[in-house]
């Protein structure tokens, strides 16, 4: 296979660089002749918008973090059915597919179902779940259209964001509604994906006022069992919502937005204690509904000063899960200042209110004490930018200081540097300390999690467990070589400190759940500690007029420890996350208005949870004559029949599936 | 199955791919904006001595750069006919009458600067500070439009006398 594979590269090469080739310019940049210019006077020249080398280079260009934007292009080409499966194509992130609903997603490590390290948001909106502060990837099936872009940093974002944003801060920005006038009406159908359908219209209800309103529906099949589960993971959902923009006058603006959604995530329920003596498997349906608010008011004081004030309520409901319902609604105010402060420094500061209530009906295998309860975080922020040197050397430095219900204040100081020596090279440095603060779980709840013998092994919630606490240093550099390569280099080291461990109790006896019988505890604590460290390459190359080559590499490396008292198995998760991963991505463009695209991932082994490594290859191809009109039809996993890309847990409670090949084809209309 | 694959994708590149060096809008414009640029200029005769009485215009860059400036190769300029030149080295810079320096220039803009000093070429450049520090004409973008520094004090140690009108639609600047 690797010969092959290297003569085809090679067999490549030497055609496209020996000789001309054929095919339809895919240029995008208005096609003015050199007479036509000539014709035209100084004003006229000096009025032509150029298309900039990328949009997405040029802002991260001036990032002192290692930043990486999926643009709506990068989304349309990928075929991607759901918001998780765009992040395997970011460097340094870790995405694999738990089952048919289910992701397990981080970056820089840590990667599990219950993933607590990476803060998401959408349009501003914390989309985490307060109850183990990772990401339930099933309420979020986005019109995958409507997303503007979404902006991956990686590392410490704790200053600007929070609490929670350790290993990375994801941005999903979804487009302003001046941009989605008019229809669209899209349908899918695939062997997997077995019906998507999209509606959304957009108007203009006066000046500067502008609305979108959108509904999808989709159902997906299951995908594998695991050897000897059923596989009972198959999904469906149905979503609706609106956006509307009002440009009140020069210096206010306002969003106001919502979406109301609901849908059954099924799946094979693994390690169940359903009693005081048993545990069992099997299929459940998990039913999900959800609404959410949010408004925003942009206020521009003047030129250099801007304000923003943001409200926003969301509401999730999860039925029918090992827990057995969950309800969670978050109501959230935060203000935001911006403003220059003489020539060379700008400063920003907000500040915001959370407030969460939750509440929990208890089953056999989880209860949470108290059921339901009020949580609040008060924050507040500042940042500087320096320009220390105009245009050369950038220094940034800020703090965020949050009071939380678990741990009382936590400070989350950062500090970063970006060199720009030339326009074609940047260099940027940054220490940053960052926590995550414990979840409702860790706090309150009681797992059953199984039995052993006549034995019934707990895990017990703590309410004296501490933040996790990470120091990050990050290097990185990025050139725009050529005019047409583009390269990114992101160095990481990070020390952390309280690392969530499990220790085992003094064993006792209880009652219930009848009959009666022993429990061994295993206590929520703090006894880990640890680092990383690892290396995050990315390289964009126009290699041809209408091809575009990009391809990313991860090396990446954990070493935990533990007190020397510590009776847990805490290095096991080294194994959790994979050592390297690589892809390269191709997008081409060919003659009539084809696009014919091809995405290869490769994921290294997870030692721990028993996944081998494999390689992944989808391919697109796209008719699109006009803006109006799409036709496409894709293949995932095309190597191989099926695949695992996540094992079982420890408290997962489900056993996962695993990725089958697909196919899936897609019609667009706008109008 | 992964061979026929692996072989289909590859096949579809080979025969599909199309040469970059075609068309790009924003060396286009700098190279129409630095003909009009010279029109704006008096040279004395004695600049094109050492051109043998052509006007050569030096291209510090790629092909793409390149391509852009040879659509001004054959046309007129003060009664001389254009040539352009791709240049890889220092040797001989004074015989350009003209120079762009692009940022894909092979050799640092500070060295071909330096070489240039008592030259009488006209440069230009598309770094930023270009203008500022040794350069005459510096390119560069707001809003993904083209603008021009000028810098009046180099342009006159080089012998050349700039129109006011330029100074409507450039903007001077002094060195750092």
């Amino acid at each position: 296979m690797k010969p092959f594979a290297y003569l085809c590269i090679l067999f490549y090469c030497l055609h496209n660089f020996s000789t001309p080739a054929i095919g339809a310019p895919a240029d995008k940049i208005p096609d003015l002749s050199f007479e036509e210019l000539e014709a035209m006077d100084f004003d006229a020249l000096m009025n032509i918008k150029i298309e900039s080398v990328s949009k997405k280079e040029e802002t991260l260009a001036n990032a002192a973090a290692a930043v990486f934007v999926v643009t709506q292009e990068d989304i349309r080409r990928s075929n991607a059915t759901a918001i998780p499966e765009l992040f395997r194509m970011v460097p340094g992130m870790q995405v694999a597919r738990i089952d048919s609903n289910k992701w397990a997603v981080t970056s820089r490590g840590s990667n599990s179902r219950f993933s607590n390290k990476l803060l998401v948001l959408i349009d501003g909106r914390s989309i985490y779940t307060t109850y183990f502060s990772g990401v339930n990837w099933d309420e979020h099936n986005l019109v995958l259209e409507d997303i503007e872009r979404i902006e991956v940093i990686r590392g410490p974002g704790g200053t600007l964001w929070g609490a929670n944003a350790v290993n990375g801060v994801i941005n999903i920005i979804t487009k302003h509604s001046e941009k989605t006038l008019g229809g669209m009406v899209s349908a899918g159908v695939g062997s997997e994906e077995r019906g998507v359908g999209t509606f959304r219209y957009g108007e203009e209800l006066a000046k500067d006022k502008t609305i979108r309103v959108y509904g999808k529906y989709f159902n997906r099949d299951d995908f594998a069992g695991k050897s000897g589960e059923s596989e009972a993971d198959s999904w469906d959902g149905s979503r609706g919502g609106f956006r509307m923009d009002w440009k009140k006058s020069e210096t206010n603006a306002f969003t106001f937005q919502g979406d109301i959604y609901k849908g059954e995530s099924n799946e094979r329920a693994k390690d169940n204690v359903v009693s005081g003596s048993s545990t069992a498997s099997f299929n459940r349906a998990v039913k999900i509904d959800g609404v959410n608010f949010l408004s925003r008011w942009k206020h521009k004081n003047s030129k250099n000063s801007e304000m923003t004030a943001q409200f926003y309520f969301d509401h999730v409901s999860r039925r029918g899960a090992t827990t057995k319902r969950s309800l969670i609604d978050t109501y959230d105010i935060d203000f935001q200042h911006s403003f220059q402060l003489g020539e060379k420094q700008k400063i920003i500061w907000g500040g915001g209110q959370r407030f969460i209530v939750d509440s929990f009906e208890d089953s056999v295998a989880i209860r949470l004490s108290p059921n339901s309860r009020l949580n609040h975080i008060t924050s507040a922020f500042v940042q500087d930018d320096i320009q220390i040197l105009p245009n050369l050397l950038k220094f940034t430095i800020g703090s965020k200081i949050e009071l939380n219900n678990y741990t009382g204040i936590e400070v989350q100081p950062s500090a970063r540097a970006l060199w720009t020596p030339d326009p074609k090279h940047s260099f940027w440095a940054a220490v940053s300390r960052a926590v995550r603060t414990p979840t409702r779980a860790e706090d309150s709840i009681r797992i059953n999690s199984q039995f052993s013998g006549t034995t019934l092994i707990a895990l017990i919630g703590n309410d004296l467990v501490k933040s996790e606490e990470v120091l990050a240093l990050e290097l990185g550099y990025r050139t725009q070589a050529k005019k047409n390569v583009f390269l990114d280099v992101a160095l990481f080291y990070n020390f952390y400190n309280n690392l969530q461990t499990r220790e085992q109790g003094a064993a006792f006896a209880e009652n219930t759940p009848s009959p009666a019988h022993n429990v061994s505890p295993f206590n929520e604590t703090n006894e880990g500690s640890g680092k990383t460290y690892g290396v995050e390459l990315f390289g964009k190359w126009d290699v041809q007029e209408n091809w575009q080559l990009s391809a990313g590499f991860t090396y990446f490396k954990l070493d935990l420890d533990q007190v020397a008292t510590s009776t847990f198995v805490f290095e096991n998760a080294e194994g959790n996350d994979p050592e390297f991963q690589w892809n390269i991505r191709s997008h081409l463009n060919l003659p009539h208005s084809f696009e014919f695209d091809t995405d290869l991932y490769f994921v290294d082994a997870l030692d721990n949870i028993n996944v081998d490594s494999y390689a992944r290859l989808d391919l697109r191809l796209g008719w699109q004559p006009t803006k109006s009109y799409e036709i496409s039809i894709s293949g995932q996993n095309l190597l191989e029949q099926e695949h695992d890309e996540f094992g079982s847990e420890s408290v997962s409670f489900t056993s996962g599936t695993r990725v089958e090949r697909s196919v899936f084809a897609k019609a667009t209309i706008k109008f | 199955m992964k061979k026929f694959i692996f072989l289909s994708v590859f096949a579809i590149h080979i025969f599909c791919g199309k040469s970059v060096l075609a068309n790009n809008l924003e060396y286009k414009i700098k190279a129409v904006l630095a003909l009009k640029i010279m029109s704006h200029i008096q040279w004395s005769d004695a600049a094109f001595v050492a051109s043998n009485n052509i006007f050569r215009i030096g291209v510090f860059g790629g092909d793409e750069v390149l391509a852009a400036f040879k659509s001004l190769e054959g046309k007129e300029l003060i009664g001389r006919k254009i040539v352009v030149e791709q240049i890889t080295d220092l040797d001989n810079l004074g015989s350009f009458n003209s120079i762009f320096i692009s940022t894909y220039s092979n050799l640092p803009q500070q060295e071909v600067l330096a070489a240039l000093k008592k030259s009488r070429t006209l440069t230009f450049g598309e770094t930023q500070g270009f203008a500022q520090s040794g350069g005459i004409i510096g390119f560069y973008k707001v809003q993904d439009k083209i603008r021009f520094f000028i810098n009046k004090k180099t342009a006159e140690d080089a012998g050349l006398k700039i129109s006011a009108q330029l100074f409507r639609v450039g903007k001077l600047v002094g060195n750092k």
